[in-house]
């Protein structure tokens, strides 16, 4: 349970103490399909999210003017909230005025700027370069080069090939802090001869993450041509990585540098209080300050147009994985080997229809930020959904370096965002396809961002975090329901959980689970049941092999789900196995 | 209260600003007011850059401090291969000539290299429509101003051309078939409802069509569509969708005229494909193209689905959040469709006609 009563407890003492600002705060997100506007401000002791607008985002055709998508979205609070926030010749309104007009703080997160296009120079691989390309993983970026040790062209070929790039950004890492530096300023020499060559407005920025014992050199080589940021080397040694400095140069260089290619793009961010952040930033923010709050680790999924993130936190560190090419706008058109659109039809329910599936998908590159009017449109959504996120948890796993062991930690709570997941009418379906596509263990509650929000509040979660802890209780209250997901090295029909359900006035419930089930109990929204969860000496449900677990808990739409489908999942190589195990799983949900 | 929705262009004798661009910077050769025409070329530029890297450093010992007062030639002298570059300092006898190993052009001299810049390959960049020029953007191209008529299109094959528009389908929904193929379709831009078979594209190209402009193609034919010569333009999606009535008037009225298809800049991808009919002789009408407005009761609009887009009128327009037929919750509008019918529809999937 989230320990809010003694937040408020806090926050309440120091309120009488006259500690706290009592303030209202705007937000906006501007992202590629939507801009989102939320207002929030204490009321009766407690904050509250007093209205929301959504817009298109306006950098696209006809308008190409960001500006106009936000005003809409604010305007839309406006009158929802019966208050005036933007005034005649839509300048903000701050601070409150005494007629009630206006707000105090006004802070902006963005993803619709086009993401980053990086060449990475490094040494070797595995190692330097495996760092510099951890560290863009975490923002809007794009790899669309590589020059290592390991690169056969010319040094006039990879010229050409910076030259006709031209990239946004050049993330130069390698060398350890005292080792060899020739080879490593053989590429800088011909990174500064490409920057040297592109036109003054065009060229890239560079930020120099290697052997800190070269930077002066670096810096003499490319400093005259463009901007420079000579940061941590991100691998000092073989054995340590140090990201955490790039991470927030990225982010700086995404907000400052990218946005401002956005038609008006330099209005999103001057007009802010807080720090603007890049959405994932935030939205990661959020996923760390719930894992410390819930002392469980969160698992954080958005998809959106142009991107998909997934975050991994607990209480005093988050892994992020942002992967720009993947996503439900234009991204998709990544998705077109048969096998793919062959399981995609089958998760959708239309195993016989890939042209239906192929349509679905080249009509959301075109209008993207469309969502689905019919039930057809909305299973072939989340059977991409299913599809994007499968391929995205696996290589989010390669690029985490994660062990096997690691890759099967329980969670505490999955958290996921994005118009293809919030706007689902089938819970137990989505829950299916998502299940299978993460894969998370253990035992946890399914938060889904419906009011879209989360990001804002990871935002405000270094400022004001009272009004984070009574948000984020009033959306995890509107939960989907639990999961319980064993691990368990039992053959397929071996029993592997007893469970009992203890409801109000009632006799317990007895189940028993067998390796490879998938079980959907109903428990409704307000119903409190207790829990207790016998796993055989096997199986595992995130105590230990054999230990029990008890936990009391309410429901949601999609109940309990258990799922003793194992894992890792086996995927059946053959596609008309495959397909025939996915019909029936979905028929056993609908069900 | 405010809601933004996407925006279609189908419009008669309206005031047009067409922007050519160059992909990267390169030479403009026209004048503000000058009248174009479709095939005159406004501005050239080198399509990709390609370089031969001279080390007079590493190569010949030669201090990056001295080389720039032992060059033969200026920065920006073109060079054939053999020209004399730089002369190494010594006794006169000893004294050496280093030629150029390539022809090009010298670009730049960096830190004991010379860059030297090869022959490349010319990007020459065409007005494609009938206008004067409004304004010249440096280095990069033009805005061209005339009046003519214009429709969107969400999709385009990625080629350009111009040609007579010849109707091939009664009809908005009706398909391209091979029955309706007629020979007066050579070196037109041909338009219909929709189009189904892949070997149609084969014929047209047979033919020497100029274009297609249909309502909708399936997904799986994007790649052959790619491949043929002349520019494929979508109107309304992929599937089996018709051209959305209003646009097919427009193109239907045109019937005969010389049209120009003007692909979206590929580095705004949220940029529409125009296709535009110079009308030179027409009453102005209406003014702009890139009009845009708050959503309004009485709008037309289509209703964007995965499959099958839908018309209709806006009559009440919800700000607040509603419910969708799909259980999500946005603000959009009430829409009467042409059937008869009144259906919420989110914003995020009305498209304004205009």
């Amino acid at each position: 349970m989230i320990e809010v009563a003694e937040v408020q407890k806090e926050f309440k003492e120091a309120e009488e103490d006259n500690d706290v600002v009592v303030a209202s705060y705007l937000i906006a997100e501007v992202g590629s399909a939507n801009t989102v506007a939320t207002l929030y401000e204490l009321f009766n002791g407690s904050f509250q999210l007093v209205a929301r607008g959504s817009s298109l985002t306006t950098a696209g055709s006809p308008w190409q003017d960001s500006v106009h998508g936000l005003h809409a979205a604010i305007q839309q609070v406006s009158d929802l909230s019966r208050r005036t926030l933007i005034n005649n010749s839509n300048v903000l309104i701050r601070p409150v005025r005494p007629d009630g007009s206006g707000f105090d703080y006004f802070g902006t997160i963005i993803s619709a700027a086009p993401p980053m296009r990086t060449v990475v120079i490094g040494l070797m691989d595995e190692v330097s370069i495996a760092s510099a390309r951890r560290a863009l993983n975490t923002i809007y970026a794009q790899e669309v080069d590589c020059f290592s040790l390991a690169d056969t062209r010319s040094k006039h070929e990879q010229l050409e090939a910076l030259v006709n790039l031209k990239p946004d950004l050049i993330f130069i890492s390698g060398g350890t802090s005292g080792g060899a530096s020739r080879q490593l300023m053989s590429l800088v020499e011909t990174a500064a001869m490409g920057i040297k060559l592109i036109d003054a407005d065009h060229r890239p920025l560079v930020i120099f993450a290697g052997n800190p014992e070269l930077r002066s050199e670096v810096e003499r080589s490319i400093g005259d041509e463009t901007d420079i940021y000579l940061i941590d080397n991100v691998r000092p040694d073989l054995e340590n990585e140090h990201i955490d400095q790039a991470i927030g140069i990225l982010g700086d260089l995404y907000v400052t540098s990218q946005s401002g290619k956005l038609p008006s793009g330099e209005f999103l961010i001057q007009r802010n209080d807080l720090p603007v952040l890049p959405v994932v930033h935030a939205f990661g923010a959020l996923c760390e300050f719930v894992a410390a709050l819930n002392k469980g680790r969160v698992l954080g999924v958005d998809i959106g147009r142009k991107s998909l993130s997934l975050i991994f936190a607990e209480n005093d560190y988050v892994n992020l994985d942002v992967s720009s090419d993947l996503g439900l706008g234009e991204p998709n058109s990544k998705l077109s080997e048969d096998a793919q659109i062959m399981d995609i039809a089958a998760w959708a329910g239309i195993p016989q229809n890939k042209g239906a599936v192929e349509d679905h998908i080249a009509n959301k590159t075109v209008w993207p930020a469309v969502v689905p009017l019919t039930l057809e449109e909305m299973h072939i959504e989340q059977a991409i959904v299913w599809a994007n996120l499968s391929y995205a948890v696996e290589r989010a796993h390669k690029r985490w370096n994660w062990s096997n062991e690691m890759a099967l930690s329980p969670i505490r709570t999955l958290v996921l965002r994005g118009a293809a997941l919030v706007n689902a009418t089938n819970w137990k379906r989505l829950m299916l396809l998502l299940l299978d596509s993460i894969q998370p263990v253990g035992i946890f509650n399914v938060i889904v961002d419906r009011p879209g929000i989360l990001p804002s509040l990871g935002l405000l979660a270094a400022y004001n975090p009272h009004l984070v802890v009574q948000l984020y209780q009033s959306i995890s209250k509107d939960k989907l329901g639990w999961v319980i997901a064993p691990i368990s090295s039992a053959q397929g029909g071996q029993l592997v959980l007893k469970i009992s359900i203890l409801r109000e006035d009632q006799e317990p419930q007895n189940i028993e689970i067998l390796q490879g089930d998938f079980k959907v109990l109903p428990i409704r929204a307000k119903q409190r049941v207790k829990i207790t969860i016998a796993p055989t000496p096997d199986t595992d449900v995130g105590a230990g092999p054999g230990k029990r677990r008890s936990i009391t808990l309410s429901g949601g739409p999609i109940g309990i789900v258990i799922d003793a489908r194992g894992r890792p999942l086996t995927k059946n190589a053959d596609p008309k196995s495959r397909q025939r195990h996915i019909r029936k799983w979905l028929k056993q949900v609908e069900s | 209260m405010d809601i933004l929705p996407q925006t279609t262009l189908a419009r008669i004798s309206t005031d047009i600003r067409v922007t050519r661009l160059l992909p990267q910077r390169g030479e403009v050769n026209i004048q503000n007011g000058q009248e174009v025409s479709p095939t005159q070329i406004i501005a050239r530029s080198y399509q990709s850059a390609q370089f031969h890297i001279l080390e007079a450093n590493r190569l010949y010992g030669i201090e990056p401090a001295e080389l720039e007062n032992l060059l033969l030639v200026d920065v920006g002298t073109p060079l054939e291969e053999g020209t004399p570059l730089i002369r190494k300092p010594g006794r006169s006898d000893k004294q050496k000539v280093i030629s150029s190993p390539v022809a090009g052009v010298l670009a730049e001299v960096f830190d004991g290299n010379l860059i030297i810049q090869r022959p490349q390959k010319l990007f020459e960049l065409r007005a494609m429509v009938h206008g004067k020029v409004s304004r010249i953007i440096p280095r990069m191209g033009a805005e061209l101003q005339l009046i003519g008529s214009i429709v969107q299109a969400i999709w385009d094959s990625g080629r350009e051309s111009h040609g007579r528009l010849f109707i091939s389908t009664d009809s908005n929904d009706s398909e391209l078939t091979l029955e309706n193929i007629r020979t007066e379709m050579g070196r037109s831009i041909v338009v219909a409802g929709k189009l189904s078979a892949n070997e149609l594209l084969e014929v047209l190209e047979n033919y020497q069509a100029r274009g297609l402009i249909i309502g909708s193609i399936p997904a799986a034919l994007i790649p052959k569509a790619r491949e043929v010569v002349f520019p494929i333009f979508v109107t309304d999606g992929f599937g089996e969708q018709s051209m959305s009535a209003p646009l097919f008037e427009v193109l239907k009225q045109s019937s005969g005229k010389e049209a120009s298809l003007l692909r979206a800049p590929r580095e705004n991808g949220s940029q529409r494909s125009e296709i535009i009919i110079p009308t030179p002789d027409s009453q102005y009408v209406k003014s702009g193209n890139s009009g845009w407005d708050l959503l309004k009761n009485g709008d037309y609009i289509r209703v964007v689905m995965s499959r099958h887009n839908l018309l209709g009128k806006v009559i009440t327009v919800h700000p607040e959040a509603r419910r969708t037929i799909s259980g999500g919750w946005m603000p959009g509008a009430d829409i009467e469709l042409n059937s008869g019918e009144v259906v919420f529809v989110p914003y995020t999937n009305i498209d304004v006609i205009n």
